[in-house]
């Protein structure tokens, strides 16, 4: 059983270290809902046992640059004789018109999942090249595959000039718990979000934003100033202390944020989030791996928020009162308990209100 | 000068001696249970006199013999404020441990303390179920002999107080609670008189005066008819201070970093930094659990859960309250032990600066400063600021 363990941490060092960068693959994808694992491994074992067609295939990935688009691929590979007579025989035998994703999906989506197996795509770029083959509205908002490649390419370089560890390692936030949504597009991970909703310079920009942020947040003095006679001169300085020096710079982040989403400045209209700020600080480097891995996991890190369950808990509470107090005989047993339960977490909520000794709230 | 200082330190050095004696210790489960122990750097092979600890009972100027009635209790407290002088000797760097002066541990010492005089006559009260770390003389002391640092030990008594049904009863009698429920009352009446009008089974104004009356007569007199009958239930509290290791590695705590903060400020800051040494030393994240025979009525200090700060904890009245304890346990936990001590061990330095002892603005100005200088990244400050508003400053 020990040595099974430790065959299997062999095998799974061995493939962390095997993640070798690549136009197609950043190496920072860990994990996607889109791509089917059981397609994936179904596709690699086909693939495998033909020895000519598994060779080309990773040849035209091998081949890809920066600049290769997608209709390339899907060009390069439909000149595999196997795959384009695949492809003509789907073409004469459907009812569907020439024009229809079908047959190409039918014929493509097979090398794509075995290339992704394979590691010459990331499991973002591939969900890119899948959306290509079906919808077209969720293929709206992944943008190009050359979009993709040359800002993966670009936040390397930048990553590289900052982090001192150059080794390529998985984005902490390319995991499954914080899977958000962008547009028709379902459980993204927050990487795989920002990556697709901006480009090079929106991230950079976000880059900068979350370094003034950082540079707030250390700064040792903070406070407001009052100059009574504009002489230029401050006549009144009132120092924050260190929890409302937070909470004034993350309610500063979130001014600046929706100026500029709102001026039609750089973001124009799509506002970004604080994982976007924390995804575009990490691929740029400026925040490394380990450090942004201890600070999503912290609590309050932006703000507060009601858990679900606290929320549906106060919505059947509220109709399980009313539907008592409706009772008429019950309602009188039950005022002793309510009023209890009541006056508790009244005196919870009074408890935990401090806001009034807050200068600033989130 | 120097000679002697070295003939004084070889010789206590050579002539420590070591000892077994029966104390009361945790076991693994935390449960407090008799257990011979071997006490060290002893100067004398009949009493509990040593390089760092003199026990003495009450306010006898004797150490106690090994053979006396009170060694088990004399032996406890060697014991474990030998532990606390050890954890300390070994982390951390201070004067007052660099070179060893034997201070007295009083146990039974039921006379208070007045700096003029050091112990005050039996006139002016006893003093029970309590622990106390006694600063040294100054220029104050109107008696002859000078007297360096002492840990006194209060001796148990019960004590009867209210018991908590009658505290709840008050608590229900009083005028908001009342009044709510009252309310409630009108409420509900006023729910089924509407209901009976729609359905048309309507009984006529009489009836339901009558039961709104009876119903407001029961809602108010229930409660007062329990506190009445409560009244006469009392419980019991003492504490036992001189059997519970925590309590011990408290004091011990105020006297180590007494050269930082002074015992004779009897801040919030100060004892939660003492109790946070404390369960630091006992390797547990609670003050006076698990104590059954040695504390009752007493209320545990936990760092299990969070509290939101409000400027009242800043009184001195609530210095033994947990709030400031489960925070700085919390920076513990966020940072790790070895991390989140050190913060608070430089913070509790920067504070020797400062005059103010409060939690809001010395404490955490001085924690930020030392995260600063010692432990200066990004993630540390937005670790700390998470903290921050997680107990609402």
């Amino acid at each position: 059983m020990k040595l099974l363990a430790l065959l299997f941490t062999f095998t799974l060092s061995l493939k962390l270290i095997a993640c070798e960068v690549k136009p197609l693959n950043s190496c920072r994808d860990s994990y996607t809902k889109h791509i089917s694992k059981s397609k994936t491994k179904r596709a690699l074992r086909s693939i495998n046992k033909d020895k000519l067609l598994k060779k080309k295939i990773d040849n035209i990935f091998n081949k890809a640059t920066i600049k290769t688009t997608h209709q390339e691929i899907f060009k390069s590979l439909l000149k595999i004789p196997s795959l384009k007579s695949r492809y003509e025989i789907c073409q004469q035998d459907t009812e569907h018109d020439k024009e229809s994703l079908y047959c190409l999906k039918y014929t493509l989506s097979k090398p794509i999942y075995y290339s992704y197996a394979k590691e010459n795509l990331d499991a973002t770029a591939t969900i890119i090249l899948l959306s290509k083959l079906s919808d077209s509205k969720k293929s709206a908002f992944t943008g190009t595959l050359s979009s993709y490649a040359r800002k993966v390419s670009l936040l390397r370089k930048s990553y590289l000039k900052n982090q001192t560890n150059t080794t390529s390692s998985t984005s902490p936030l390319s995991q499954k718990k914080f899977l958000k949504k962008f547009g028709r597009l379902k459980k993204l991970t927050p990487r795989q979000h920002t990556l697709f909703k901006f480009n090079y310079s929106q991230i950079k920009h976000m880059g900068k934003i979350m370094q003034s942020f950082e540079k707030r947040i250390l700064a040792l003095k903070s406070g407001l100033f009052f100059d009574y006679d504009g002489d230029g001169e401050n006549d009144e300085t009132y120092f924050l202390d260190e929890a409302d020096k937070y909470r004034m710079s993350v309610k500063l982040l979130k001014l600046e944020l929706q100026k500029k989403s709102n001026s039609g400045e750089i973001f124009s209209g799509s506002k970004p989030d604080f994982h976007d700020l924390l995804v575009a600080s990490n691929e740029l480097g400026l925040i490394s791996d380990k450090d942004l891995q201890s600070m999503v996991e912290l609590p309050f890190l932006y703000e507060p928020k009601t858990s679900p369950w606290k929320k549906a808990g106060e919505i059947t509470w509220a109709i399980g009162k009313g539907l008592i107090m409706a009772i008429p005989g019950a309602n009188l047993y039950s005022i002793i308990p309510i009023v209890l339960i009541e006056s508790y977490a009244t005196s919870r909520e009074q408890q935990n209100e401090t806001s009034d000794l807050h200068l600033f709230t989130f | 000068m120097k000679l002697l200082i070295f003939i004084y330190l070889l010789s206590s050095s050579l002539f420590a001696f070591e000892s077994d004696c029966k104390a009361l210790v945790r076991n693994h489960k935390r449960k407090l249970i008799v257990k011979t122990v071997k006490i060290k750097d002893l100067v004398s092979k009949t009493h509990f006199h040593g390089r760092y600890f003199k026990v003495l009972k009450r306010n006898s100027e004797d150490a106690i013999a090994f053979n006396s009635p009170d060694s088990f209790r004399a032996c406890t407290v060697y014991y474990h404020s030998t532990l606390a002088k050890d954890y300390f000797k070994n982390n951390f760097e201070l004067k007052r441990l660099q070179r060893p002066r034997a201070i007295k541990l009083r146990i039974e010492m039921n006379l208070g303390f007045e700096e003029s005089v050091h112990m005050m006559h039996e006139n002016n009260g006893l003093f029970y179920n309590n622990a106390v770390t006694i600063p040294p003389s100054t220029n104050s002391r109107i008696i002859d002999k000078p007297w360096f640092y002492e840990i006194w030990f209060a001796p148990k008594k019960p004590v009867k107080i209210d018991s908590s049904i009658y505290r709840a009863s008050e608590l229900v009698t009083s005028g908001p609670f009342m009044s709510s429920l009252l309310l409630g009352v009108g409420q509900s009446q006023a729910t089924t008189i509407g209901i009976d009008l729609i359905r048309g089974t309507e009984f006529g104004a009489g009836f339901y005066t009558k039961t709104l009356a009876l119903s407001i007569g029961v809602t108010a007199i229930v409660p007062s008819l329990l506190k009445w009958l409560s009244k006469p239930f009392k419980q019991t509290l003492y504490l036992d201070s001189a059997m519970i290791p925590e309590v011990i590695y408290h004091e011990y705590s105020h006297y180590a970093l007494s050269e930082f903060l002074s015992i004779d400020k009897h801040a919030p800051v100060v004892e939660g930094v003492a109790n946070y040494f404390a369960a630091i030393i006992g390797k547990t994240d609670s003050i006076l659990d698990s104590t059954r025979g040695h504390s009752k009525g007493l209320v545990e200090i936990s760092a299990k859960d969070t509290k939101n700060y409000k400027y009242s904890m800043e009184d001195k009245k609530y210095a033994q309250l947990d709030f400031s304890f489960k925070f700085l346990y919390a920076i513990k936990k966020t940072f790790g032990q070895e991390v989140g001590t050190s913060i608070i061990f430089n913070a509790i330095k920067l504070l020797s600066n400062r005059t103010g002892r409060e939690l809001k603005s010395d404490l955490i100005p001085a924690l930020k400063e030392a995260i600063t200088k010692n432990h200066n990244s990004i993630t540390n400050h937005f670790k700390f600021n998470s903290l921050l508003q997680e107990f609402g400053f």
